[in-house]
């Protein structure tokens, strides 16, 4: 599945305080401008923004940025940032990180940090509409699980940013991004909105959720503490005990993790690194499978809990349907294991399937089919 | 004139057509803002691949010069395939939706053999309507009760 879109990397917004957006006018005057629809992924560590006109399917914009806001520090000499900057987002302020004091603006998923969390929107809205004269409404991905006052702090970032918004659950947005919306409706086609189980492995969490034509519940999903970061800290604990004052940073860790990780049987994984200025070839095979094939071990649990939960009649077709995303779908031979593993505990003919390469846009592209779907009276208004 | 073949169907060496293929893999993750695969494929893969064609080659056959005239050539088609992708794909999946669909109708008998067959039938008859699901999505949040968003069957349990 592609989501065909016109990509650009992310310049990530430096945007000076005299060069920021106006705030959007008066609803009485919103209906004179051109509007633009947003599916808003704001993520942890990254955010997606995928934008296009209402009347169209066409993505017009589509950009990845690292949920991330820099400040520029006291004494700084002019002309160090481009136009003097005082605020910058995503690669931008990585690439300035010296110069700034950065800032996350989520943790686990919701909003830490109010502030940032606002100037990261304010400036996301530029990316998508630079002149700051359009009429912008947005869906929002927020966790399932996201209690009252997540929900409620995002609404208060997003006010005199975008003129509407809805917030949507991102598991039912991620099986509607999935969704083949050319082969829904087709007779050997499951829509992953009506009946699916999504396991969503990210950096903190792994969030499991059941999909099946209702607005997806606290029943409905399981999220565990245990993701990427966690096989990193278990990598990272087995090389410290075989071979100690080894030196290699966590990103050092995690970047080998993404090259090498498996789940299943012993794979060989030799790799280069540098320790104390001198290359070694470390064969870490046993580690990573090990680390790895915890992360099933702990998840597993949870997918068959799940889909106990599921209503008996609807059990054969949901096993057809188990989705793996998140930056975890990228661990090889985790759809196979998992497959292997539900027949080996007789689950009949479970067929386990990974997101792809795209997996960072599903949340996105579903809140923008959600906001080309939404009636008019649905959008809610921003009290600035 | 281009001296080097960007061409994987000029050229008659395999090894390179692999090599090629792996820089257009590179240049298409990037297009797409993969960055993070593009980098590791990059740094994984293809790193590889040229040093094995210039150990098979000699360190001349593959200089960074051609190197990097494979690469302007590949990022100009990931670039180029990417617009057509988006200029093309709504236009074919409108004309795919205006056309009656080809696939076989299902025997009315199978629909009825099983729960699943059944199951599988009213899913894919019915597909979930986004405003139907967000009136129930906004309803529910009002009471944080469960609520069907199926078409023409919204209810409460």
């Amino acid at each position: 599945m592609s989501t065909a879109t016109l990509d650009k990397k992310v310049p990530a917004a430096a945007i000076p305080a005299n060069e920021r957006p106006a705030d959007p006018p008066s609803a009485s005057r919103a209906t004179a401008r051109k509007r633009l629809l947003v599916g808003f992924d704001l993520g942890t560590n990254a955010s997606c923004l995928l934008a296009g006109a209402p009347d169209s399917k066409d993505i017009t914009v589509s950009k990845i940025v690292p949920s991330v806001v820099g400040y520029a520090r006291e004494g700084l000499v002019d002309g160090i940032i481009a136009g003097n900057a005082q605020v910058l987002i995503g690669e931008e302020a990585l690439a300035h990180r010296l110069q700034l004091r950065m800032v996350a603006p989520l943790a686990d998923g919701i909003i830490a940090h109010r502030d940032a969390a606002r100037d990261f929107i304010r400036r996301t809205r530029a990316l998508v509409d630079p002149t700051g004269a359009a009429e912008i409404r947005a869906v929002i991905g927020v966790p399932a699980n996201a209690a009252d006052g997540a929900r409620e702090d995002i609404r208060a970032c997003a006010a005199g940013v975008f003129d509407r918004v809805l917030l949507i659950p991102e598991p039912f947005l991620a099986a509607l991004g999935f969704r083949d919306d050319a082969r829904v409706g087709q007779s050997n086609y499951v829509d992953p909105v009506t009946n699916s189980l999504f396991i969503d492995i990210g950096g903190g969490t792994t969030d499991l959720c059941l999909i099946q034509g209702f607005f997806p519940t606290a029943e409905d999903q399981i999220s565990l503490p245990f993701a990427g970061d966690a096989v990193d800290k278990l990598i990272e604990d087995d090389l410290a005990r075989l071979y100690p004052n080894n030196g290699l940073s966590r990103a050092t860790i995690r970047a080998i993790k993404e090259e090498h990780s498996y789940v299943g049987a012993r794979r060989i994984a030799d790799v280069k690194v540098i320790i104390g200025g001198k290359q070694h070839t470390l064969e870490l095979g046993e580690i990573i499978g090990r680390a790895c094939n915890a992360l099933i071990d702990r998840f597993y649990p949870a997918l068959t809990t799940l889909i106990a939960r599921a209503p008996s009649d609807s059990v054969t077709q949901l096993l057809e349907n188990l989705v793996v995303t998140g930056g975890g779908s990228r661990i090889k031979g985790i759809d196979t294991v998992l497959q292997e593993r539900l027949a080996k505990d007789g689950y009949v003919a479970p067929k386990v399937r990974l997101a792809g390469a795209d997996f960072k846009r599903f949340v996105a592209l579903g809140a923008l089919k959600a906001a080309r779907g939404a009636r008019e009276d649905q959008w809610q208004h921003l009290l600035a | 004139m281009n001296a080097f073949p960007v061409n994987p169907s000029s050229s008659d060496d395999g090894s390179l057509q692999s090599l090629i293929r792996l820089i257009r893999r590179v240049c298409l993750l990037t297009e797409q803002g993969d960055e993070s695969e593009a980098v590791r494929l990059e740094r994984t893969q293809l790193a590889e691949a040229v040093r094995q064609y210039r150990h098979d080659h000699g360190p001349d056959a593959l200089t960074e010069q051609h190197l990097a005239e494979i690469f302007m050539a590949e990022q100009r088609r990931a670039a180029d395939a990417v617009v057509l992708a988006e200029l093309l794909i709504p236009q074919l999946t409108g004309r795919a939706r205006a056309e009656p669909r080809s696939a076989p109708a299902r025997p009315a008998d199978e629909t009825a053999a099983s729960p699943a067959a059944s199951a599988e039938a009213a899913s894919s008859r019915a597909p979930v309507d986004i405003p139907d699901f967000l009136d129930a999505m906004l309803s529910g949040e009002a009471g944080k009760r469960r609520v069907r968003f199926f078409p023409q069957s919204t209810t409460t349990q």
